[in-house]
């Protein structure tokens, strides 16, 4: 379907006057919907050029468009929120994927006044389908309408081609997503998971680390609505990666920011981070039941019932605390004074404030890289859980340090080293996954023990469980040799040492 | 995406009202259809307003680079796309006949449109001949409108042994149509078919509103949504959805 602005005061009659000689026009009745966008909150229907839309009229319907294609219509009970709330087919087939844990949030909502119908030949066959639709949005504070569009859509052009010849209507795209994005005080596009960081080589240390800093502070306070309201896990998983990367920010860029300011808010960031930890330790274990199941043979996975159960009841809990933390005192005064003092561009009272920041991210990224070469170097075969444990942290480090400076080096170049990390790092990660998931079912297995509802078997399985992680972790244990090989080896080594000009030997 | 053929060798016995009324159930309940009528009369695409004649209707099946998908035409409806009939067609038999393996190369032409849909149902001329031959050894399922006839009986059971005798196992899902209730024999024979487990339970009635589709040119449940007729072509298919697992 073409879709093409009319002017405002345009109306049927028009139309009917506008239509090729040989054409007439049939109208539907009008119709009352509200229009309301949907997407995920880091927006990838968007980002894959789709949109999704549910209209409540006479019906309830869900719109899916898509470049190049008929939109896609199915009916909807209820707005559906998990990609598992999809009805089945086409939408979910199409949509469910790029979901995937994320859930969908109201983008911004229009009402739209609809009139369906045709255009006919003298024969009364179609020529066209068309939609005619005045649509308005309210600005998100309840103001004022912001918007108004009369448009038409046509499967086809050709009944119009005088209108169009004139200039009276102008082609515009399929829906509009930007204008309820406006009214819903969203920009499409607008938030993503990953860290977008734009530096200028030339720029002070300090006003790098504003800039780092802000980046992420924006970061922390758009994902704290989604937490509370417990919309999906990605929220405050998204909250607590910002959050830790400015801790390690404020503690790898030592004498950039004043050190009160710096001591300060680490204690804050230290305190976010443990309010939300126990919240996200759930989340992962809910997230890992499936994966759990299939480790299982059907008959025992059947077994993890009152172990899921135990978790949600914690999660349940966990969640009210983080929500509370959320709402406290502590939280907005944190936040707000933390912008404040990242805003304030006064002079800095730290000694390496003026320095250039390429020369000073140089400088941390290679110590930041050799001391996770050496801790690496040292390990021997079969290395123990508490050593790659402390080099999963060094290189954590250093990932945070490439992504924070990744704008200053050549696209190409830096993207690979971070891949090289990255390999290291889920391997080292999973190790530690499993440890840790290891430690907290041995817990749950004694928590269960104690309530006599729960069978014999049910506790067994846990413990059949844990048993499959562990070999799991030695798996992780065995593969961490060759990674490290490679992340660590000459050809790895050099490139290292050109992008970031230190000796990338030890 | 499942093909879904609408056959029967008598005419008259509501095979088209059927394939237009069953696409636009199914493009309802959220399945991207198309309907491709392949009678050379053009009724379902009729029905739907919708010209017949395609340029290169005929080479557009037979011919293996020219694509079928680009002859796609959209309806009035949601999700519901056609392919319209063409005069031609009446000469698809011979056209096919001289291409060598006309049932694979007519498979590949229906594997062409399954990135866009999620069922193609084919409203097929009522006929004997090799275009039927073709499809219904190429389709997943054949759905056959059976009036509660004697002679309507011994043409199911005609239809049924030339199915069998391709070899092939379509799923073959006969229905009741056009069932006058007050027809004793209609009462009578209905029930000896329901008692066979490969009939559809749902019957089409003979209704008005069905006859006057030729006057509205638009599927029953969009125009009189509430008729027990329009009612009975969702449940119908409902049953074919379940019966196909789709």
């Amino acid at each position: 379907m073409t879709r093409f602005l009319l002017p405002p005061d345009l109306d049927e009659s028009f139309l009917v006057g506008a239509l090729d000689p040989g054409h007439t026009l049939r109208l539907g009745p009008p119709e009352r919907l509200t229009v309301t966008y949907l997407d995920t909150f880091d927006w990838r229907l968007h980002r894959a050029g789709l949109a999704l839309t549910e209209e409540r009229g006479r019906r309830r319907r869900l719109v899916l468009f898509q470049p190049g294609r008929d939109s896609f219509v199915v009916s909807t009970g209820s707005t559906p929120r998990t990609a598992d709330d999809l009805p089945q087919g086409h939408l979910a087939e199409t949509i469910g994927p790029l979901m995937d844990i994320r859930a969908l949030v109201e983008i911004g909502e229009l009402s739209v006044e609809r009139r369906d119908g045709r255009v006919e030949n003298h024969e009364g066959d179609m020529v066209a389908r068309i939609r005619l639709e005045r649509s308005g949005a309210r600005a998100a504070n309840g103001g004022s309408r912001s918007f108004a569009s009369n448009t038409l859509r046509s499967s086809s052009s050709d009944p119009f081609n005088a209108l169009v010849k004139a200039g009276g209507v102008e082609e515009i795209p399929p829906h509009d997503l930007e204008v309820a994005a406006e009214a819903g005080g969203r920009i499409p596009g607008g938030y993503s998971s990953k860290l977008r960081i734009r530096l200028d080589s030339e720029q002070t240390a300090g006003a790098a680390a504003r800039t780092i800093l802000l980046v992420l502070l924006d970061t922390v306070e758009a994902n704290v609505p989604g937490t509370i309201d417990d919309l999906d896990t990605e929220f405050l998983h998204d909250l607590r990666a910002a959050c830790r990367r400015s801790r390690s920010a404020l503690t790898q860029l030592e004498g950039v920011l004043p050190p009160e300011v710096v001591a300060h808010f680490k204690t804050e960031f230290k305190w976010l981070g443990g309010i939300t930890g126990p919240l996200r330790d759930l989340d992962v274990y809910l997230l890992e039941m499936p994966t759990y199941r299939s480790l299982l043979t059907d008959a025992l996975a059947g077994n993890l019932e009152p172990l899921e159960k135990l978790i949600a009841k914690e999660r349940a809990i966990a969640h009210r605390a983080v929500a509370r933390a959320l709402r406290s005192l502590r939280f907005n005064r944190f936040v707000e004074s933390w912008r404040e003092a990242l805003e304030n561009t006064g002079t800095d009272s730290a000694p390496l404030a003026d320095r250039r920041i390429a020369d000073l991210a140089a400088k941390r990224i290679t110590k930041a890289y050799r001391r996770v070469l050496k801790r690496g170097g040292n390990l021997g075969p079969e290395p123990p859980a508490e050593a790659l444990h402390r080099l999963r942290i060094d290189a954590k480090k250093l990932r945070y340090l490439l992504e924070f400076f990744r704008s200053l080096y050549p696209k190409t170049e830096i993207t690979a080293r971070i891949k090289e990390l990255k390999r290291l790092q889920d391997i080292l990660g999973g190790f530690n996954d499993m440890e840790v998931q290891r430690d907290r079912l041995s817990g749950y297995a004694r928590e269960l023990r104690s309530d006599r509802g729960v069978k014999t078997s049910s506790i067994l399985t846990v413990g059949r469980l844990s048993g499959v992680l562990e070999r799991r972790q030695e798996d992780f244990r065995l593969a961490f040799h060759d990674a490290f090989v490679g992340f660590s080896g000459e050809p790895a080594r050099a490139a290292f040492g050109r992008l970031f000009g230190g000796k990338g030997s030890m | 995406m499942k093909s879904l053929a609408v056959w029967t060798i008598k005419g008259g016995v509501g095979k088209t009202s059927a394939a237009v009324n069953l696409a636009h159930a199914a493009a309802t309940d959220g399945l991207r259809t198309l309907l491709w009528d392949l009678d050379p009369q053009g009724a379902a695409s009729f029905y739907l307003r919708i010209p017949p004649g395609m340029e290169g209707a005929v080479e557009s099946i037979t011919r293996k680079r020219t694509a079928l998908a680009d002859l796609v035409l959209p309806t009035e409806f949601d999700n519901l796309t056609i392919l319209p009939a063409d005069f031609a067609y009446r000469h698809l038999d011979l056209a096919l006949d001289a291409t060598k393996k006309p049932r694979k190369r007519f498979a590949a032409k229906l594997d062409g449109l399954a990135d866009r849909h999620d069922l193609v149902i084919l409203d097929c001329p009522p006929s004997v001949s090799l275009v039927s031959e073709t499809v219904i050894k190429t389709v997943d399922a054949v759905l056959i409108p059976v009036i509660p006839s004697t002679l309507s009986m011994r043409t199911l059971h005609q239809v049924r042994v030339f199915i069998s005798e391709q070899g092939r196992g379509a799923d073959v899902l006969p229905f009741l149509s056009m069932v006058d209730l007050r027809k004793k024999m209609h009462n009578e024979l209905g029930l000896a078919c329901l008692a066979d487990p490969a009939f559809l339970t749902v019957a089409i009635p003979s209704a008005s509103v069905v006859e006057k589709m030729g006057i509205t040119r638009a599927p029953v449940a969009a125009t009189l949504p509430s008729q027990p007729a329009a009612r009975a072509f969702t449940a119908l298919w409902r049953e074919i959805r379940e019966r196909m697992e789709i």
